[in-house]
């Protein structure tokens, strides 16, 4: 436990919402891509988290404040990005390279306005990172104050 | 850091102190060392306190010299190595602050 552990948690939370940031911003761009290496349309992603556990240790000879901190757990790692299961969206067009025999084609599994709730979530919660940093600083810098007024 | 042997008996009780200051502090490794009467004078622990300092400040240009040429890509990386510097400089500015204000106390001292 340093000073500077809370900065380490925050800018791990940081940098998985970028990654969240990019996997929408991915999804809107492939919005109507119809053709992928595997075949199909695009499939919308999501990103997993989990929490980034400390190694365990071995706890029974540490101090209580000690223990508790090696349970903390030290910031947000990414599991992977997986392709959401939802079937694609059937969409006549009988014109479109891609159409089947029956003139539909199949477009990827997503729906824009999800898309941009996400944004906005990952942005707020990029946001509400920063602001974690900032009174971080604030406490560090605030118990340099002490005894001097 | 060249303090006066009188000085130098103040500087031991300002020792105590300054080990819950550095509790908070990435200094706290080096101070958790620092009992008064160890092998570690506070002339040597000073001196790892600035190496750390500076060891950040150095981690801080890295970071940035990385994110101009591209190896860094996120920003707030950058920020964050930034803002490590800065505290822990100020951290570093506050003892010497304390040290000098010890000193010039010990200098007024009528004999």
């Amino acid at each position: 436990m340093n000073l500077f552990s809370s900065f380490e948690i925050s800018g791990s939370g940081l940098s998985a919402q970028r990654l969240r940031m990019d996997t929408v911003a991915n999804n809107i761009a492939n919005v109507n891509t119809t053709r992928t290496a595997e075949g199909g349309p695009y499939r919308r992603l999501r990103v997993v988290f989990e929490p980034r556990q400390s190694e365990p240790l071995f706890l029974l000879p540490l101090e209580p404040k000690e223990r508790a901190m090696a349970q903390l757990s030290q910031g947000v790692r990414v599991t992977g990005v997986s392709p959401d299961p939802a079937g694609a969206k059937m969409v006549y067009d009988p014109g479109h390279p891609d159409a089947d025999a029956k003139g539909y084609v199949a477009m990827p599994n997503i729906n824009i306005v999800n898309e941009m709730v996400d944004m906005i979530s990952a942005s707020r919660a990029y946001e509400a990172n920063v602001t974690a940093i900032n009174d971080a600083k604030s406490m560090a810098l605030k118990a340099l104050e002490i005894g001097k007024a | 850091m060249a303090i006066s042997p009188v000085a130098d008996a103040y500087s031991k009780s300002l020792t105590a102190g300054m080990l819950q200051l550095n509790e908070m502090s990435t200094m706290a490794q080096a101070a958790a060392k620092v009992v008064p009467g160890s092998a570690e004078t506070f002339q040597q622990f000073l001196a790892s306190a600035i190496g750390q300092t500076v060891e950040l400040q150095k981690a801080s240009e890295k970071k940035t010299e990385g994110f101009l040429s591209g190896k860094v890509d996120n920003v707030h990386e950058v920020m964050i190595a930034e803002e490590k510097a800065e505290i822990a400089f100020q951290l570093t500015m506050s003892v010497r602050n304390k040290i000098v204000e010890a000193y010039q106390e010990v200098m007024r001292m009528q004999i």
